[in-house]
């Protein structure tokens, strides 16, 4: 180490740390309070899931999918289903449909309210991811009815979904809706315009349009910076197109355009977005088939797609390859987190120690996607 | 200077508002959610994906279920008894490995045959514990055994014409 080695400091933060959302390690370098930069290392989370669906058969791998993005299973089922529909040319009936949108608003929901809940607790406020919690039970007991199971749902199948909803969702899903509007002027009133928690992220981290670009990000953070760009408007599938819904776009209101606060509030603004989604789905629902006729097994003809789907974290795709046998010949996952990842080097460059949870917090990176 | 006041009056308002909501919640036993676990359990809704169950006495022995496990937790051994039916004799569950996503229970052609128990508390102190045995154990097998010879005279033919 030479003398001008001395001045700096390297300081791991992770793979065990409560605020990295998972396993995520950070070299980082400090010049005293000051970081000089920071360097993220990846596969602590690595399940091979590409190389096991080369090894499982086209409905055999969708368990899987549920274990890419674990707070937006329903996201992952749909964008894989979409994406050998789209190879086998399957029509999905219009009820399934409707129900695959209220299920992927739902779970984008309780996504967003774990994003709020674990970013105030990064920021030292306890009590609304607590809220944010008991939000989200509610949805996950909406799942439990629909499909079974709280956490990995595998709901959203090739052809459709895997059952009809059963008596009594309808009604509860209503009884959400009519609850969960009081509980965001909560979460507002509790912490978005809390002038602390507003001083602790405005200006901090701000991405301009160009740099979003350039790195390729998706979802809530690009629409932050300022950039009107989501598929469900874009590149609209299922029943998207019929339906009434603002993108929030990030305006600057407490500081630049595209800083820490912007993308938090992105997500506070989203939900309302999706309950309304939601709203407008439970009306259209008509009676008819939930799934399309599937065979068994499943051969699709030899060729490639590639699809994606606007998930709650960013743009999740998947690129897959046939060779006309009853297991692909290579699937690659575009994950929204990846990308939104590599830009934490980038900014947080020259900022203090305390900023970096924030960064982290802001981009609301989960690891087992990334790593995959 | 009235700028400064402003903004001090703006920083405490906000965060008495917020302390206002947390002390409505404090204090109002009705906003209780959580549940006291072990002393109140909660009812599974229909349709839980808990523990894996078969009724072995109706089960036909496809293996439906073992081929579509994308895990292969299922592990099932069938022997044709003195009816030439199939009977599953091995037909071993293992729960450390089963990912309870319902794809075996959607296979069975069988009503009733494999299906989801309510049950979710099934921990063990080891991993064999964790096994659950279904299989019939003994069956009396065929008394012409020439099925079985011809099924393997086919299998070496194969083997050698490889």
């Amino acid at each position: 180490m030479t003398n001008a080695d001395e001045k700096f400091m390297q300081v791991n933060m992770g793979p065990q740390h409560p605020s990295t959302h998972g396993v995520l390690r950070l070299l980082v370098t400090t010049d005293g309070e000051v970081l000089s930069g920071v360097k993220p290392y990846i596969g602590y989370l690595h399940r091979a899931l590409e190389k096991i669906a080369e090894r499982v058969t086209y409905p055999q791998f969708s368990p899987f999918t549920d274990r890419l993005d674990y707070l937006a299973s329903m996201n992952c089922n749909l964008a894989y289903a979409m994406t050998v529909e789209k190879l086998l040319n399957i029509e999905v009936p219009r009820r399934a449909q409707i129900l695959r949108v209220i299920m992927a608003e739902l779970n984008r929901i309780s996504s967003h309210l774990i994003a709020f809940g674990s970013f105030s607790s990064d920021m030292g406020a306890f009590t609304p991811f607590l809220f944010g919690i008991r939000e989200r039970e509610f949805i996950n007991d909406l799942f439990e009815i629909a499909c079974g199971a709280r956490l990995t749902y595998n709901y959203i199948r090739i052809g459709g979904v895997s059952k009809d909803i059963p008596g009594g969702f309808i009604e509860k899903t209503r009884e959400f809706l009519d609850y969960f509007p009081a509980k965001i002027k909560e979460y507002n009133e509790l912490l978005s315009y809390n002038a602390i928690f507003i001083k602790r992220l405005a200006n901090i981290a701000v991405i301009s349009p160009d740099d979003a670009f350039d790195y390729g990000i998706t979802g809530p953070n690009l629409r932050a910076s300022g950039i009107k760009w989501d598929l469900r408007r874009e590149e609209p599938y299922l029943i998207y197109n019929e339906l009434d819904f603002d993108i929030p776009v990030g305006k600057g209101e407490m500081g630049k355009t595209g800083d820490a606060w912007d993308r938090y509030m992105m997500r506070i603004y989203e939900m309302e977005q999706s309950a309304k989604i939601v709203r407008q789905c439970l009306d259209l629902l008509a009676p008819g088939d939930y799934t399309a006729k599937v065979s068994k097994v499943l051969k699709p003809p030899a060729g490639e797609v590639y699809v994606r789907a606007e998930n709650p974290r960013g743009e999740l795709g998947f690129y897959l390859i046939s060779d006309g046998s009853t297991k692909p010949y290579r699937l690659k996952i575009r994950a929204p987190s990846f990308a939104n990842l590599s830009i934490i080097p980038k900014l947080a460059r020259g900022v203090m120690i305390a900023d970096l949870v924030a960064i982290i917090g802001s981009l609301d990176i989960i690891l087992p996607e990334i790593d995959r | 200077m009235a700028g400064y006041f402003k903004k001090m009056y703006h920083s405490i308002s906000t965060v008495l508002t917020g302390l206002g909501i947390t002390i409505k919640y404090g204090i109002n036993p009705k906003t209780e959610v959580t549940q006291q676990y072990p002393e109140v359990k909660r009812e599974p809704p229909e349709g839980f994906r808990g523990k894996l169950f078969v009724d072995i006495n109706i089960c036909t022995g496809c293996t439906a279920c073992a081929r579509i496990c994308p895990v292969d937790a299922i592990t099932l051994k069938t022997v044709r008894d003195e009816n030439k039916k199939l009977r599953p004799v091995l037909f071993d569950i293992d729960n450390a490995r089963c990912i309870y996503c319902g794809l075996c229970v959607e296979a069975c052609p069988v009503d009733n045959c494999l299906y989801f128990e309510k049950k979710y508390e099934f921990s063990a102190y080891s991993k064999e514990d964790l096994i659950s045995h279904f299989g019939l154990g003994e069956v009396k097998p065929a008394e012409s055994k020439t099925e079985d010879k011809k099924t393997e005279a086919g299998k070496e033919g194969k083997e050698a014409a490889q």
